[in-house]
């Protein structure tokens, strides 16, 4: 018999077996209907899941279709539970439908099922959105539509959403062959399968347009924005996690596409411009006067000119902007991140609300085709002074993890961390500022925390590109979206207790593909809880096949 | 082979006169008189052995008497209800059944032995010896069709049970204290065992682990005993499970062998498989029941429409040949552990000591983990042992993870724990502590200069040895808690006074028991005295009223009533004859005997009376000496009959 690659657990969860022969066969045939986990060195771990299988359904996929691909693969025989969870739960898609209806502020929900109808009629949390209108169907407005789909989902019944979505105004956009920078620009092939996962291959289809797009940092997720911009050639809004993100948006708009400054608008909190192409922060679109008031920027969302909306670093989406997303189901969206990992665990509103997962792609399939920089993950373990061993001891829990944070035996070793790598571009990340302060004073060197202006916050990443400086240090503002492709090597000093999605994120910024490996240093302080939310940090990469060194600084 | 001629012979020795001349009658004709009973039975063990006889005596064996005469032959000598209840099991009715055995003992086809337990039946051996290649389970009970449709996985399999462990061992919480699974726990259990979905099932496991030998006690396991049995190959596990389950059936290791190597393949009527299972055990067949249910409850067997098979078993016993074995099992840097159902289970099983489960179904995920590996420090395995069952498991096993194996052991052993006693003492005194041969072999750990460990157990032995030593002066054990309450209180509670002991209101002097002295005794004499029954009834009486088994004078009168007569001595022979003849008759009593009227006496257990020329002898075994002992009525001054005591070994006795 030939030794098949992948091995379905009665749990659902399916383990595909790297090194075998078929593997790359297996996974393009499963990957459509169910969701990558993590990706490990030896097997990569899929689950199939309500939603999953709804995404499959919704693309044409047969319940039928889906036990002949998972027959083809596996091993052993498909334990029975997952045959009757595939017919179960694929058989559900379609059962409810969303259609146009009587006008343009009214939709109709249509139930095939007189049972399933009778159940949404008596379900309390719906009565108030869903008006019985006979034959099975059920009227609701449009404003309720994002709400009733997240509520159905919930309750294990997807909708068909078959309306076509909005098109936003016209925009003309191309894309350049070579880059302001000089550089040559054309799409690589996984941005191509993600743009077409997202918008299919033609015009977008009922069932697409929306989705969220998940690949490691430094692979040019906002190149797939562009690309997506430039398939739609419609107005756009982009939103992100910082000003300085936001100017870097707006950089490469300008680099790679034909858009001109005055088709880009910036609003953030120093400026409130409205453009063809407009990019914000999440932060100020959820500014509001006091807690009691409305969020006076919303209604930028609310603009009918928008075709597309981005929602840059999506695992960041804060609550109130779930909310607003809620209402504007009709608008083609995308959802970009590198760690679809939301320590809130809301993973399933962004699937409910901005769409699901439509593309995805392990971080060392990437680092093997060079597309991201390989890198050398190493955690060092040095024990807290003398004099801190005793005030550890007896602090209560919360403060335990800021002596270990703080250990100041951490500098000399960063010291000779940095004396041992005269080339590369350092960037030093903690999470205390008070630390980082006294790191930055000892190192002489520039440091950018939240209180910083963004002209110099962005100045100082300026001579950090430029090569200017080699050392920065940076509080968490730095996490997400800052593009730095020099920086070769990253210290953590120290980390918000156990996130998995900011330890990625850190490791993201070295990412960009370079002549020499990224090093990712990461200081932690022996014997104490910084090494449980350390070992906790790590599970995301990993997960995804990254592997960390250990050295033991005891001197 | 069985001495068949010794066999039968003494079969019919055994049979009373009328017994084998009636058989003698009715298989070879008149009996010659006067008759010689050797000669008899050597005749019809002549006619027996005929060509002719043994051909005819088997070909008229209908299929019901061929069972019958099957299962004699392969059930270990089994009884009446056993070969009643397995030819019931074929459809008989009970007293058809009964009827049949009556009939093959007469035409001695299968001949009933008594044994110390009731009546065994045997085939009668040259028969046996003519006829056995077609004494085989088929013509017992034939096998049925097959049912179609496929037979399930078994649900239990021997690579379950080192995540089982795994459980055990870092997940106390999921359990109770004898290491059944919590039934509020039941979610994340199957959660971990997602292939499981009748909860029961987790409890067959712990049960299992027990069974082999691995859980005992309240909640120990028993690593060695795990070590010595996943040496075994899976193929040799299952059935070392299966024979585990039912051994406590009673079933012998050859009989399940045997019972496998029938069964193969083959459906049965349930019924009929019930009866199998007696025919080679020799089980009731409300064990069998319960034993085929415990099989089915593990999966071993299975049932379909009324047919009950052991395929399944045969079945995951071939498993293996279907798939490819896996080589080896993969270490994932994030220190997963995944292991291929079909990887040897030698080869990772060992991994539950220090790895903690996260799935098991065909492919088992089990993670070391800081907690595990406190566990396995724990319970004594070496960072060494770990590393090797690390290699075993993959040979490559990533260097970051052994790294924080050393990493974790170190910091495992900065810190030791103590229980015992700890002697701390000045340097004369310990000069002589670990230079005296007794005591120093008693330190279990020198902890510190001057400071000891000593076993708790040996501290009496210690403070012997040490006062011997010339060091009178040894403290008592001081404990912890004595130290750091001095008071005796828990420090934060209030003393309170010792809780009284709560009196009866008066407690006056004790009374003296009446003594039933002499007196009492003579009036009963006096009593006895005005009584008018027979001498011997005087007699008997006064007896018991010496032996203080009359006490008072109602009960005197009760039993002057009574017309037993317990005693004969002197001239009375017909009395002493006629208690013995009583004794023999009524096997609950034994006699005592007195040779001259100021002689010892003895006590006998009577076995026969045999009439010689005039004499009555009277043969039995003393006790407790349990020796022969005959000896003639007449010699007899006194013969008593005396209730046996009821742990006297059952004898038999007869009159000749």
């Amino acid at each position: 018999m030939q030794n098949l690659p992948l091995i379905i657990q009665s749990d659902k969860t399916m383990l595909l077996e790297v090194h075998s022969p078929s593997f790359s066969d297996a996974r393009d045939d499963i990957a459509p209907f169910s969701e990558l986990m993590k990706s490990p060195e030896h097997f990569h771990t899929y689950r199939i899941s309500p939603l999953s299988l709804w995404n499959a359904v919704a693309v044409g996929f047969s319940s039928e279709m889906i036990i002949t691909r998972l027959n083809r693969w596996s091993k052993y025989p498909l334990p029975d539970a997952v045959e009757q969870f595939i017919h179960e739960f694929a058989s559900r898609f379609g059962r409810l439908k969303l259609l146009p209806g009587p006008d343009e502020q009214t939709l109709v929900l249509s139930c095939s099922q007189e049972k399933l109808y009778q159940e949404l009629k008596h379900h309390r949390g719906l009565q108030n959105m869903l008006t019985p209108a006979g034959d099975c169907s059920f009227l609701l407005s449009l404003y309720n539509r994002g709400t009733v789909k997240v509520t159905l989902i919930k309750l294990g019944h997807p909708v068909e959403d078959i309306i076509p979505l909005r098109q936003g105004k016209t925009l003309a956009l191309s894309l350049r062959e070579t880059a302001l920078s000089g550089k040559p620009f054309d799409l690589r092939d996984y941005q191509e399968e993600a743009v077409s996962a997202f918008l299919g291959s033609g015009s977008p289809s009922p069932g697409l347009g929306y989705g969220t797009v998940v690949m490691p940092c430094g692979s040019g997720k906002t190149v797939i924005g562009i690309a997506a911009m430039h398939r739609l050639q419609q107005q756009t809004l982009i939103i992100t996690t910082n000003t300085a993100a936001v100017h870097q948006w707006i950089d490469e708009l300008l680099d790679k596409t034909s858009l001109t400054a005055d088709d880009i608008g910036e609003y953030t909190g120093g400026k409130k411009e409205i453009r063809p192409v407009t990019v914000c922060t999440y932060q100020v679109l959820t500014w509001r006067p006091d807690k009691e008031s409305d969020f006076p920027h919303f209604s930028l969302f609310q603009r009918s000119d928008w075709g597309l909306i981005i929602y840059d670093e999506v695992h960041l989406l804060p609550a109130p902007v779930f909310k607003i997303t809620a209402e504007i189901q009709s608008t083609m969206r995308i959802g970009m991140t590198a760690t679809l990992v939301r320590e809130d665990n809301r993973e399933d509103e962004v699937f409910s609300l901005i769409g699901p997962k439509r593309y995805d792609i392990p971080w060392k399939d990437l680092e093997q085709k060079g597309w991201i920089a390989s890198a050398v993950c190493t955690e060092i373990r040095t024990p807290l002074p003398e004099e801190l061993e005793i005030p550890y001891a007896v602090a209560p829990r919360g403060e335990k993890f800021r002596i270990a944070s703080e250990n100041p035996r951490k500098i000399p070793i960063l010291k000779e961390l940095i004396a041992n790598n005269p080339e590369d571009l350092i960037l030093i990340i903690g999470q205390y500022v008070r630390q980082l302060q006294q790191i930055a004073r000892e190192l002489n060197a520039p440091i950018i925390t939240g209180s910083l202006q963004n002209a110099k916050r962005e100045e100082l990443y300026r001579q950090f590109r430029e090569g200017t400086i080699q050392i920065l240090v940076v509080s968490k503002v730095a996490n997400f979206a800052i593009d730095l492709p020099d920086a070769s090597m990253a210290v953590q000093v120290s980390g918000t207790f156990g996130s998995r999605q900011e330890e990625a994120q850190r490791l993201g910024r070295i990412l960009r593909p370079k002549k020499r490996n990224a090093k990712f240093y990461n200081l932690v302080t022996r014997y104490t809880s910084e090494e449980q939310f350390a070992s906790n940090r790590q599970h995301f990469l990993t997960e995804q096949g990254y592997t960390y060194q250990l050295e033991i600084w005891d001197d | 082979m069985i001495d068949q001629p010794n066999l039968l012979q003494t079969y019919l020795y055994r049979l009373t006169d009328p017994q084998l001349l009636y058989l003698y009658h009715i298989h070879i004709g008149d009996v010659p008189t006067p008759f010689h009973k050797p000669k008899l039975i050597e005749e019809l063990i002549s006619y027996l052995r005929q060509q002719e006889t043994l051909s005819a005596t088997a070909g008229l064996l209908e299929a019901d008497e061929l069972a019958a005469v099957t299962a004699a032959a392969l059930t270990p000598l089994p009884s009446s209800a056993q070969l009643n209840q397995i030819l019931i099991c074929r459809g008989l009715h009970a007293a058809a059944a009964e009827r049949m055995l009556l009939h093959l003992e007469e035409r001695l086809v299968l001949l009933p032995l008594q044994e110390s337990d009731g009546t065994v039946w045997q085939v009668n051996p040259l028969l046996q010896e003519y006829i056995g290649g077609s004494l085989h389970i088929d013509a017992l009970f034939a096998p049925g069709e097959t049912p179609d449709g496929p037979v399930k996985e078994l649900w239990f399999t021997p690579s379950m049970l080192p995540g089982w462990l795994s459980l055990l061992q870092h997940r106390s919480e999921l359990f109770d204290r004898k290491g059944m699974p919590k039934r509020q726990r039941e979610g994340e259990l199957r959660r971990l065992y997602p292939g499981i979905s009748d909860p029961r099932r987790f409890s067959q496991l712990s049960q299992t682990a027990r069974k082999a030998g691995i859980l005992k006690g309240s909640f120990h396991l028993d690593h060695e005993a795990a070590r010595m049995l996943f040496t075994l190959d899976s193929h040799s596990l299952t059935l070392h499970f299966a024979y585990r389950l039912v051994r406590e059936y009673g079933i012998t290791r050859g009989q399940f062998a045997r019972l496998l190597s029938v069964c193969r393949h083959r459906w049965y009527a349930s019924m009929h498989l019930t009866g199998i299972i007696m025919t080679l055990s020799g089980l009731s067949r409300q064990q069998c029941d319960a034993l085929l249910d415990c099989l089915k409850s593990f999966g071993f067997a299975a049932e379909i429409e009324g047919t009950v098979s052991l395929v399944p078993l045969h079945r995951s016993l071939q498993s293996k040949k279907a798939y490819p074995s896996s080589e080896e099992g993969h270490l994932s840097k994030d220190f997963g552990i995944h292991i291929d159902r079909n990887l040897p289970l030698h080869r990772w099983a060992h991994a539950y000591r220090f790895s903690a489960l996260k799935l098991h179904d065909r492919m088992t995920i089990l993670q070391v983990n800081q907690r595990s590996m406190l566990e396995a420090l724990d319970s004594g395995m070496s960072t060494d042992e770990i590393t090797d069952a690390l290699r075993l498991i993959s040979t490559d096993p990533p260097a970051l993870l052994l790294q924080f194996i050393q990493e974790w052991a170190q910091s495992y052993e900065t810190i030791s724990l103590f229980s015992g006693i700890v002697l701390q003492c000045n340097e004369r005194t310990e000069r002589i502590i670990t230079r005296h041969p007794t005591i120093s072999s008693m330190i279990v750990r020198t902890i510190a200069p001057g400071v000891f460990l000593f076993s708790e157990k040996e501290s009496e032995q210690l403070r012997i040895q040490m006062i011997e030593a010339g060091l009178p002066f040894v403290p008592a054990v001081r404990t912890a808690e004595s130290m750091k309450h001095p008071g005796g209180t828990a420090r934060g509670t209030v003393p309170m006074p010792p809780e009284p002991i709560l009196l009866p209101k008066e407690v006056d002097s004790p009374t003296p028991i009446p003594r039933y002295d002499d007196e009492i005794i003579k009036g009963l004499h006096q009593s006895l005295e005005r009584f008018s029954g027979s001498s011997e009834m005087i007699s008997e009486l006064r007896y018991r009223i010496d032996q203080k088994l009359i006490l008072t004078e109602q009960q005197l009168i009760r039993c002057s009533k009574k017309r037993h007569i317990f005693e004969a001595k002197g001239f009375d022979y017909q009395g002493k004859v006629q208690l013995i003849r009583q004794a023999l008759k009524s096997k609950a009593d034994i006699l005592e005997i007195q040779l001259h009227q100021d002689g010892q006496s003895m006590l006998l257990f009577p076995e026969l009376l045999i009439r010689q020329g005039n004499a009555d002898i009277l043969q039995g075994r003393t006790i407790p000496e349990n020796e022969e002992y005959r000896i003639s009525a007449g010699k007899l001054f006194l013969v008593r009959k005396i209730r046996k005591p009821l742990l006297l070994p059952k004898r038999d006795s007869s009159i000749r």
